[in-house]
């Protein structure tokens, strides 16, 4: 995947627009979550993912480390986004100064952490097969539904649905640590 | 359902859970950033953010109040750059130096609006929406274009 990456991020510096396309549909939620995880409201995120996407744009060819395209996109939408919550007339949260000042390394990394959990899971679900796709969307219900309701929603016998439901967790599983074993992206924004 | 579930399995669907119910991005923030690649242009040189009072100003991070005025400066070697950003009118006004034959525009996601350098440098700009913005400095005769980076307003 980071080799891929880095093609993507090469071929859109050339300008390749369906590689730049590429990396949007990548990575347009990470950017968006890390501008909402710092606390914007909807059309704040919004904003500050656009100038993050102009800023790469700009930028994307003189990339020190394409690879890390992911974090760099983190890094600009997280500062971006700092910036936006000490502007007077948006919405701000209760006390954007006081909250920044306490905002620790760690809580940081906490909310980068949820946010590539976020990314991770989002990416995985895409690459399983539609079948455990559609028993783990079915399963995860709010309400929670009953074993009988998915049964006849998915034409599953209910018997089935127990272990079919272990397996695809695990295929799951098995994705993610693929997926974070390629895509470290806290290292180095998380410093 | 009395059937055996193993805990790291309750653990990944309830994160599962979790985040399909968070808040995914509105389909325009997709549209935009598929945009943004359109305004790349390889022949501009980008005029660095150096001062952002947001950020670089204490007295105007803690009041916040105060005039509401957002000032930032843009550096280049053969340009500089001040604005003030008046967000609730939209205005950005601004100085550039040198001023001589300097057409300036305020760039944003859907166009540029051309504002009228006088012979100090002065510029005002009506209309601008709020988002990201980026101020293009165009010299006459062969000087390349000068971008700022772009900021959200």
């Amino acid at each position: 995947m980071s080799a891929e990456t880095t093609s993507l991020v090469l071929r859109a510096a050339a300008g390749d627009a369906l590689a730049w396309d590429e990396l949007v549909s990548c990575f347009g939620r990470l950017v968006w979550a890390t501008a909402r995880a710092v606390g914007l409201d909807p059309e704040d995120a919004a904003d500050v993912s656009q100038t993050t996407w102009l800023r790469l744009a700009e930028h994307i060819g003189g990339l020190r480390d394409p690879e890390r395209v992911a974090a760099w996109l983190v890094t600009t939408s997280r500062r971006e986004a700092i910036r936006v919550t000490r502007l007077e007339s948006r919405t701000v949260p209760v006390d954007p100064w006081a909250e920044l000042n306490e905002t620790s390394d760690e809580d940081l990394s906490d909310v980068i952490e949820r946010v590539e959990e976020a990314t991770r899971l989002h990416e995985a679900i895409g690459e399983l097969s539609g079948s455990c796709r559609e028993l783990l969307l079915a399963l995860t219900g709010e309400p929670t539904p009953a074993y009988a309701e998915v049964s006849s929603r998915l034409g599953m016998p209910i018997g089935s649905i127990g272990p079919t439901r272990a397996r695809c967790l695990g295929h799951l599983r098995a994705l993610l640590a693929d997926i974070g074993a390629e895509r470290p992206v806290s290292r180095e924004t998380s410093r | 359902m009395s059937e055996h579930w193993e805990p790291e399995d309750v653990a990944l669907l309830s994160s599962l859970t979790r985040i399909l119910h968070d808040d995914p991005p509105p389909r325009r923030v997709y549209e935009d950033a598929r945009t943004a690649f359109a305004w790349r242009d390889l022949a501009a040189q980008i005029a660095l953010l150096e001062f952002d009072s947001a950020v670089d100003d204490e007295g105007f991070a803690r009041v916040r109040a105060g005039s509401g005025v957002r000032r930032l400066s843009f550096r280049h070697p053969a340009c500089r750059l001040a604005v003030e950003v008046h967000r609730v009118e939209g205005r950005v006004v601004g100085r550039v130096e040198p001023a001589a034959h300097m057409d300036v525009e305020v760039r944003h996601l859907q166009g540029a609006i051309p504002a009228v350098v006088d012979d100090l440098g002065f510029f005002t700009c009506d209309g601008v929406p709020r988002g990201a913005i980026s101020i293009r400095c165009r010299p006459s005769g062969r000087d390349p274009v000068i971008d700022t980076e772009w900021v959200t307003i």
